[in-house]
């Protein structure tokens, strides 16, 4: 019992490598997953269209994290997991494309992003007027569909730095690109979404 | 230049487009329904497994399909080295053979039989005498 009680505590004292003891580094794992999962969702949800989907990519890059990357300090983590979850939304991208030939071979090609409603159904916890609501989707609605319709590229960097608000040089780590790049394609995002929104979108 | 130029022109407007579509953006993750959370909640706490049960089988874990592909080879290396040829397991057939099989004087040999014990009675009879 003794032998027990020391083990357990001698592993849960045990300094890693990194200088972090296991259960802290598992808490600090924690906080950073439960303040960066909803908006790396929605993210992803944007990207591909398909929140289950989206769901499977989320829980993946934390996986990947988790078991890969649990070591790295800390202010690494965000460009890390948002670089895994990215590799995930051209991977599911990839293969949609792969689908759509064979699909377009057999005669019966079909548009996923063709009737998305991503926040139609969703219940509004602010207790706003349907109206009000209404009027946030639609806003939203536009937007992802204007996001949509971009360069890949430029989603990726737009989404990262205006909805994460990762930084140029954490986004050109989770894009695998230089920041000068990240720099021009955030520019061209933008201008190409007000554009596409037109001046009374808001 | 131009492009430096452009980023640097990156101006109020723009800002107040990219905050605008911040706040719908965040509102659609407040909006986010309650199933859906708790799925996230799900994948957080396997994630979270994984670093304190899964992360040392995870590492032994990579060389495994190391570990299989080198068994395939040895395995694929026995086989082709160890088994026995094609040319040890199959009887040799030559072109002797046909010859053996196909020669006419074998037969007439069997016809002339009598002929043949004869001539081989006379021999031992000879050396006898």
């Amino acid at each position: 019992m003794n032998a027990c009680v020391g083990s357990f505590a001698v592993s849960c004292t045990r300094v890693s490598d990194t200088g972090v003891r296991p259960l802290q580094r598992e808490e600090e794992l924690n906080r950073f997953f439960a303040g960066v999962e909803k908006r790396a969702l929605r993210i992803a949800e944007i990207a591909i269209r398909d929140r289950d989907e989206a769901l499977d990519l989320v829980q993946d890059a934390m996986l990947k994290l988790a078991s890969k990357y649990s070591h790295k300090d800390g202010q690494e983590w965000a460009p890390l997991f948002y670089r895994i979850l990215q590799n995930g939304v051209r991977d599911h991208h990839r293969r949609g494309k792969v689908r759509n030939k064979v699909m377009v071979w057999f005669g019966g090609a079909k548009n996923d992003d063709s009737d998305y409603e991503a926040i139609a159904a969703a219940t509004d916890p602010k207790g706003r007027t349907p109206e009000e609501q209404l009027q946030t989707n639609e806003a939203m609605h536009s937007l992802e569909k204007a996001l949509s319709a971009l360069p890949g590229r430029q989603r990726e960097a737009f989404m990262l730095r205006a909805f994460e608000g990762l930084d140029v040089a954490g986004t050109a780590l989770a894009m695998g690109v230089s920041a000068g790049s990240v720099k021009t394609h955030y520019f061209r995002a933008v201008h190409s979404l007000r554009d596409s929104l037109g001046e009374h979108w808001q | 230049m131009n492009e430096h130029k452009e980023i640097r022109d990156c101006n109020e407007a723009d800002e107040r487009f990219i905050a605008q579509a911040k706040a719908h953006f965040e509102d659609s993750v407040r909006s986010l329904d309650g199933a859906t959370q708790s799925r996230l909640n799900q994948a957080r706490q396997k994630a979270l497994a994984e670093t304190t049960t899964g992360a040392g089988f995870a590492r032994w874990n990579q060389w495994v399909p190391v570990a299989g592909v080198a068994v395939a080879a040895v395995f694929a290396i026995v086989l082709w080295r160890g088994s026995p040829s094609l040319d040890e397991r199959m009887p040799v057939t030559t072109t002797a053979d046909f010859e053996l099989l196909l020669n006419q004087d074998d037969f007439e040999m069997l016809e002339d039989f009598e002929f043949y014990s004869w001539i081989d009675i006379d021999d031992v009879g000879s050396n006898v005498g």
